[in-house]
């Protein structure tokens, strides 16, 4: 055998052996394997529910000029407004807490009316017995609508009531910077004494978020 | 001369033929065998899995710190987005052999309980996070282990611990695995390493 072919030999032989070495999948270590019991796990589920009370007349203001006849229903400018109570309930078979909003949306029974009414029209919630206004802007040209942030975090169970008040004050500024008689103002747009004119047909929701902060 | 020379080397041949015909020539021998000997294989073995204890944490969108894990019984508690899942398991080895090293190992089988829509988001929406060979307890021998590596010959039972999260996501991603159920699974390996 000549040098030369010696070397090829040897150079194969090596080439060969890279190659079973290469090949680790197919080295025949041992192994083993088992396997754990198949546990059965289930998600939970978060469900709202809102329920409803009202409206209601409720008194407002104390203006000793402004005579409400008894029996009188509906919104009376600086008299009287409408309330609704609202009950936001996380469900008691919700598996996580939650926050939330009431969202209110009211959508005008009569255009006309309502483009009258809307610059004296004004609302305020009350929360555990927190009231804040609603900010006029909620009454927009196409209706009435606004979040109401429920500002508590609701256990599975847990309700919270948001009460919604409407109501128009005795006096106000029109948009002439005028200040005048709301009621005189809408003296065309009052329904009879025990009659009630709808302003608003409501349609109001609940949604709650699962809580982010553990 | 000359030719007392040629039969002279002739005849150092004919010597040299004769010695290096050794098998023929009747000079003592003698042969021993060495004591006999068994030579036996060692073993690489994983057991069945034993307990199994879940643990549950919540870490929620992940703005605040997360809750201590408490105890999860998979039949009667639910998990939510946010959650994070442990579950612990003993499991036995075996290893002998001088030179026996092996890597633990294991896949994470989650699956929908049944092709219905909740079991099948509730199935996509987990995450495997972890399997983790956390220590080894009751060893014999010199079996040790280090990370998830095993050496040296002897028993003892590898505690794993296998994380899965249901994430946080978007506002309302998962609403669809609501009420969902899933089967959960370990398949532990052991697989021999080279031991140099």
């Amino acid at each position: 055998m000549s040098l030369r072919r010696a070397v090829f030999a040897a150079a194969v032989s090596a080439a060969a052996g890279a190659l079973l070495i290469g090949g680790g999948v197919t080295y025949a270590a041992w192994s083993d394997s088992a396997e754990s019991e198949s546990t059965t796990v289930q998600a939970g589920t978060l469900t709202a529910t809102i329920a409803q009370k009202g409206p209601t007349n409720e008194s407002t203001g104390s203006n000793p000029s402004i005579v409400v006849t008894s029996g009188s229903n509906g919104i009376i400018p600086g008299a009287q407004a409408q309330r609704w109570t609202y009950t936001v309930t996380n469900s008691a078979n919700s598996a996580t807490a939650a926050t939330g909003t009431l969202d209110i949306a009211g959508t005008p029974s009569s255009t006309d009316d309502y483009a009258v009414m809307r610059p004296y029209l004004r609302a305020s919630t009350t929360i555990n017995g927190t009231k804040k206004n609603i900010p006029d802007s909620a009454f927009s040209s196409s209706g009435f609508s606004y979040s109401v942030d429920l500002g508590k975090t609701l256990k599975p169970g847990d309700s919270l009531d948001i009460i919604l008040d409407l109501s128009m004050p005795a006096t106000a500024t029109n948009s002439a910077g005028k200040k005048v008689d709301v009621a005189v103002e809408l003296l065309n747009r009052r329904s009879a004494n025990l009659d009630v004119q709808s302003i608003f047909t409501m349609k109001n929701s609940a949604q709650l978020k699962q809580a982010g902060k553990p | 001369m000359k030719k007392s020379t040629k039969a002279l080397i002739a005849g150092g041949i004919g010597v040299a033929l004769l010695v290096g015909g050794a098998g023929t020539v009747s000079f003592w021998t003698d042969e021993a065998e060495g004591g006999d000997g068994v030579i036996s294989a060692g073993t690489l073995d994983l057991g069945s899995p034993a307990g199994g204890g879940w643990e549950i944490s919540h870490e929620g969108d992940g703005s605040g710190t997360a809750t201590e894990p408490v105890a999860f019984d998979p039949s009667a508690d639910q998990i939510v987005p946010g959650d994070v899942l442990s579950y612990t398991q003993s499991i036995p080895v075996t290893l002998e052999g001088e030179n026996i090293k092996a890597e633990f190992n294991g896949s994470i089988d989650v699956t929908p309980s049944t092709d219905g829509t909740a079991d099948t988001a509730l199935s996509e929406a987990i995450e495997s996070e972890d399997l983790a060979a956390t220590g080894l307890t009751g060893a014999t021998g010199d079996l040790s282990l280090d990370g998830e590596t095993l050496a040296g010959e002897g028993d003892g039972s590898v505690e794993v611990t296998t994380t899965i999260t249901f994430p946080w996501g978007t506002e309302g991603q998962y609403n669809d695995a609501k009420l969902g159920s899933l089967n959960f699974a370990v398949d532990y390996t052991l697989t021999q390493v080279p031991g140099n």
